[in-house]
């Protein structure tokens, strides 16, 4: 197959018609000379043709997020998931039509994360997510690797984290440890997923709390939220009354669509 | 994220243009003035900050809508839930706060919750229909017997006679 010519633009273009909203370009160069993560997790390693990563990215919507865990959170994390998968399909697609290798890529095996950052997206945050300017953590994103060789865009300069520690405390499951030693916090991911087992169950994953309450993100002042004593406050009003004016909102979300939760053993 | 100024015809292409088949538009005061609905369940009791609810549907065929393949089911719904999310992105994109609400708030798999959902597509759909001078494009429900399936966005835009 000839290939075409394309530039960054025509992709940009082209991803955004079918639906991303954030289309970053990363070299595998990056991956080398930066040696963050472990080898076998950088792109040619796990697809050698790979020259370019592009991280393509969809915003979730903080007033869902808010009311988390729930069925409304869950259908929108599935919302937002089948509508990147397919755009991210399409955009394979696209690229092998124009002559170019190209295949997307499993969270299971590459960090969508540390790709965003290398595609200039935004900056890892303690938490070992990505941080973007207009919508903090609250991101899905998807990775396409291809042979087709483009330039990496410009990295972000300033580090969006603060590190608040907020989603340390706010975390069910106790799941982000502080290690002085380390950059970044580490995650017990065991204790992750046994959480996010127990909201499956009851139809109301994923639990979405360290990043409903980054304070990082254009999108808390477009949705006029910056009260983050409610998040902190919420057990303690609400178990004195459950029908504080407060949460009538979240609470009332949270009681559509759900089974009622197990207790979290991690908090016992 | 500064505020564009929108007009309702542009909102009402671009759903087009995302595969919505019916655009109506319901002030959020349909439900304050109707009271046929709970509180709970008005759009602004979900969401403070809603002040437009704009609703899109596509047709569901009313022969096999009673006990409806699973396939086509998931085909509409898919269309309608990133019709709607689209919808939202572009209007958040322009500086006004939207909020899809998936199609299937119930919970898969829960049979005892189908029948309740956290808010009703089909109240809005009804009073977005009604359409109080605004902008209605309805395509498929000017057919006799043909039924709509319903999806909604919550909105801080605001409906004046002029848009």
């Amino acid at each position: 197959m000839t290939q075409e010519e394309l530039t960054k633009t025509k992709i940009i273009n082209q991803a955004q018609e079918l639906g991303a909203e954030f289309v970053g370009f990363a070299n595998i160069n990056r991956w080398i000379e930066a040696d963050d993560i472990p080898v076998e997790f950088h792109p040619h390693k796990i697809w050698p043709q790979a020259k370019t990563v592009i991280v393509l990215g969809l915003p979730l919507w903080l007033p869902i997020i808010d009311a988390s865990p729930t069925v409304l959170g869950r259908e929108q994390s599935n919302v937002t998931n089948e509508l990147l998968k397919k755009v991210a399909f399409r955009l394979v697609a696209f690229l092998n039509g124009k002559g170019y290798q190209a295949v997307t890529t499993s969270s299971a095996v590459f960090s969508h994360v540390w790709a965003g950052y290398y595609a200039g997206l935004g900056t890892v945050g303690w938490n070992q997510t990505l941080l973007t300017q207009q919508y903090g953590p609250r991101v899905n994103l998807v990775s396409i690797f291809t042979d087709l060789e483009l330039s990496g865009d410009p990295l972000l300069a300033e580090n969006l984290c603060t590190k608040c520690l907020y989603c340390q405390k706010i975390c069910p499951a106790q799941a982000l440890i502080d290690n002085e030693n380390r950059k970044y916090a580490q995650v017990d991911q065991q204790a992750c997923l046994k959480n996010e087992k127990r909201l499956q169950k009851a139809f109301c994953d994923p639990c979405g709390a360290c990043i409903k309450v980054c304070p990082v993100g254009e999108d808390r002042q477009l949705f006029e939220n910056n009260n983050f004593v409610k998040y902190f406050e919420e057990q303690e009003i609400l178990n004195d009354n459950p029908h504080a004016a407060a949460y009538k909102d979240w609470v009332h979300i949270r009681s559509y669509g759900s089974y009622s939760l197990e207790k979290n053993s991690t908090n016992e | 994220m500064a505020q564009i100024e929108v007009r309702l015809t542009e909102i009402i292409e671009h759903a087009q243009d995302l595969g919505a088949q019916f655009v109506g538009f319901a002030s959020i005061d349909r439900w304050e003035e109707s009271k046929d609905v709970p509180v709970e369940l008005h759009p602004h009791s979900i969401w403070p900050q809603a002040q437009t609810v704009i609703v899109l549907g596509v047709p569901a065929c009313v022969d096999i809508a009673p006990n409806r393949p699973r396939g086509q089911s998931n085909v509409t719904s898919d269309l309608l839930d990133q019709a709607a999310y689209r919808l939202a992105l572009f209007l958040n994109g322009k500086g006004y706060p939207s909020v899809n609400i998936p199609q299937d708030s119930t919970g898969e798999g829960i049979t005892e919750h189908k029948t309740v959902r956290v808010f009703s597509h089909e109240r809005a759909g009804y009073y977005a229909k009604q359409g109080r001078g605004y902008h209605t494009k309805n395509l498929v429900t000017q057919q006799e017997n043909s039924q709509l399936a319903l999806v909604s966005v919550l909105t801080a835009f605001q409906l004046i006679d002029n848009t």
